[in-house]
């Protein structure tokens, strides 16, 4: 029976008693639904609904290495750039006299409207300009996704998530992008998987052979844990998170999750994979490259579903290095149109699928994502279509990420038609000239405004990796 | 607040009394799902007989079963490390290496000494594919462990026994291990589907006996 007066707690009483009642639940050892049970007879489903929400975002990090970046340039392009392109000037933007300026942003943000996603409303991207170019094309590059000195902004990330609410496989690397994670205090261990291995994580030989019966598969997983306590070093505090492990694997070997998140027909419609397999993947790699990013997001999405996972580290574009892309212009837009319609169909996915760490709501309204690369090329100088050039002005960087709502949006920091590069001020969100030699301070405000918007807009969790000035001017 | 979380507590309390035993996936959805069979009780007992083991130095933590090594005991326990049968034990631990964590130096990335969930579920479905192979050659009467030669794996009246036991944990098995395998035979057994043939239902207990030790003690180095 509920009790008025838990039900009526506001403020710090209010959330004093949700922590209190977790940490009693997990002292108890009770899980999750029981506690939450619990709570919404005593107090009342309002509270357990509260409670039931984990306190992060589920993320995605998309990792344009070997010069993928480029690509997600003709989405979301440097907005003076765009609106001053011509069909001859030679500037990096597909649809020279048709930018669009998005609406509703807080910094100006443009639309390629035969290519750019989140046309139709919703949430839209934020661009950072801050960081420097890698010296040389690396597939798993970490300049533009760094949020303190030594601390990787995807591995803080991955640490804040872990600490909040474990996952069976907290973080996935894809190769050959995984190692972009970084370090940082807390990280889970990454598990890392080629593209074609991504579904076989969750696919055992053991549930399709001696384990295939249920009851099988349970007698395994209790009787291993029986054997496991029988070890001499069971019970001692320091091999307790590699028995957990050993537990964890002994459930998931009789599982079998593949049916489960292998894309469906109907999600491949809604990333516009039938156009882009009609299209023959043969004839050319960016095809596969497209294909293979849907086909990984649809995998992330669906084990995010299932509560299996909370971060993927998927390459994007990784290696395809478009300096001729301007030569071919027809094939170039319709492969930045498929680039668009995934992300567009990404977040579509996500918003029909429900979040398992947040009762009632879609994980559409709790997803993240980031997009950063090496060396993004000089949006002013394709040479007529001859070759993009790699160089940057001021070799400038820059990090995309899609904060949900919680960080301002549009660019901060951004590349003019005369060459000239402004970065911005983090505290005020304002321009200020780019340095060239030291983009530290504005690459980790970038990053850390991403572990803001994965950790729901808590401040003191952002702290713990992120030691540098107010990032007020990025976040709402 | 303080008056208000009492109850709260004693609610808590009184669920936590209800799962304080061992739990299971459910498996009651599936349609050939039997009953779950209730967990070992003696499975936390602690052996009386075995040797207090005090720590002098650091303790050191559960590092991983190198790739290598996990090789070598597949070897050493008669596992035939072809990789080109289809559907072997073999196989899986060659296609999985990336899985198991094999160093990958063309990457710089040197192997793990902490192993990861994906790796040691990639481990327990090698040793699930090794146990049918072991059985196996058992019941035919040709399993040859290079670690224990001329040991037998199950005894005349289809019992595991100790030697066979120590051969795939590589360690000395004790009584408890034996107990515990013997129930997780008949629980197997028991739930078997009433028109499954009882050699077959023996066939698979004796396989999962073999996998869950195997998975258990080769866990850490």
């Amino acid at each position: 029976m509920t009790d008025d007066r838990l039900k009526n707690l506001r403020g710090h009483g209010r959330r004093d008693f949700l922590k209190w009642g977790a940490a009693v639940g997990a002292v108890l050892g009770l899980d999750r639904a029981r506690f939450l049970d619990a709570l919404n007879d005593s107090a009342g489903s309002a509270m357990a609904d509260v409670a039931a929400c984990a306190g992060t975002s589920k993320s995605v990090h998309l990792v344009a290495g070997s010069g993928g970046i480029p690509w997600f340039h003709l989405l979301w392009p440097h907005p003076e750039v765009a609106m001053a392109a011509t069909d001859s000037n030679g500037f990096a933007f597909l649809s020279p006299g048709r930018a669009a300026l998005a609406q509703g942003t807080d910094r100006p943000l443009v639309y390629d409207p035969d290519a750019s996603p989140f046309q139709g409303g919703g949430p839209q991207m934020s661009a950072f300009l801050g960081a420097a170019i890698e010296n040389v094309h690396v597939a798993a590059p970490r300049n533009a996704a760094t949020v303190g000195a030594g601390t990787g902004m995807i591995a803080a990330i991955a640490a804040m998530q872990f600490a909040d609410n474990p996952t069976l496989l907290p973080v996935i690397g894809v190769e050959p992008v995984a190692a972009a994670v970084g370090v940082a205090e807390g990280t889970p261990s990454v598990v890392t998987t080629s593209a074609d291995g991504l579904l076989g994580l969750f696919d055992s030989a053991a549930s399709r052979t001696l384990l295939k019966r249920p009851a099988d598969a349970a007698l395994y997983e209790a009787y291993q844990k029986a054997f496991l306590a029988l070890n001499a070093s069971a019970g001692r505090p320091k091999v307790a998170a590699a028995y957990q492990t050993e537990k964890v694997a002994a459930h998931l070997v009789g599982q079998n999750f593949a049916a489960k998140l292998a894309p469906t027909t109907d999600q491949e419609a809604l990333y516009g994979l039938p156009d882009l397999l009609a299209n023959g993947m043969d004839a050319d790699p960016d095809h596969a490259r497209l294909v293979g990013l849907a086909r990984q997001l649809m995998v992330a999405v669906n084990a995010f579903g299932l509560g299996l996972s909370s971060t993927f580290i998927l390459p994007a574009m990784n290696g395809s290095d478009p300096h001729g892309a301007f030569g071919r212009l027809g094939a170039t837009r319709s492969k930045a149109a498929s680039l668009g319609k995934i992300v567009d169909g990404f977040l579509a996915h996500a918003r029909k699928t429900p979040d398992p760490a947040c009762s009632g709501k879609s994980l559409g309204e709790s997803i993240v994502f980031t997009v950063h690369g090496d060396i993004p090329k000089d949006p002013m100088d394709t040479t007529g279509g001859q070759d993009w050039k790699d160089q940057t002005p001021a070799d400038s960087n820059w990090l995309y990420v899609y904060g949900n709502g919680r960080l301002k949006t549009g660019w901060f920091g951004g590349i003019r038609p005369s060459g000239e590069v402004s970065s911005f001020d983090p505290t005020s969100g304002a321009a200020v000239p780019f340095k060239k030699d030291s983009p530290k301070s504005t690459t980790e405000a970038s990053a850390a405004a991403a572990l803001y918007a994965v950790a729901k807009g808590n401040t003191a969790k952002v702290a713990q990796y992120y030691k540098g000035p107010s990032i007020a001017g990025l976040v709402k | 607040m303080d008056r208000l979380i009492i109850p709260f507590t004693l609610t808590l309390a009184a669920l936590a009394g209800c799962t304080s035993a061992p739990t299971r996936p459910p498996t009651t959805d599936a349609p050939d799902a039997a009953p779950a069979p209730s967990p070992p009780a003696f499975a936390q007992d602690a052996d009386a007989s075995a040797p207090t083991v005090t720590a002098l130095g650091p303790q050191h933590g559960c590092t991983k079963i190198r790739t290598a090594a996990l090789g070598a005991i597949l070897r050493s326990v008669g596992v035939a490390m072809d990789a080109g049968v289809p559907g072997s034990a073999a196989q899986l631990y060659v296609t999985g290496a990336d899985a198991l964590g094999l160093a990958r130096y063309g990457e710089r990335t040197r192997e793990p000494l902490t192993g990861s969930t994906a790796g040691a579920e990639k481990r327990d479905d090698v040793f699930v594919l090794a146990s049918i192979e072991i059985q196996r050659a058992s019941k035919l009467g040709a399993w040859t462990a290079p670690a224990c030669p001329g040991t037998a794996l199950f005894d005349a009246a289809h019992e595991l026994t100790l030697d066979g036991a120590s051969c795939l944990m590589g360690k000395p098995a004790r009584a408890q291990h034996l107990a515990i395998a013997h129930e997780l035979v008949a629980d197997v057994i028991a739930a078997a589907d009433p028109a499954e043939a009882p050699a077959d239902a023996r066939d698979r207990a004796e396989r999962i006996v073999v996998a869950t030790l195997l998975s258990a003690a080769h866990g850490c180095e």
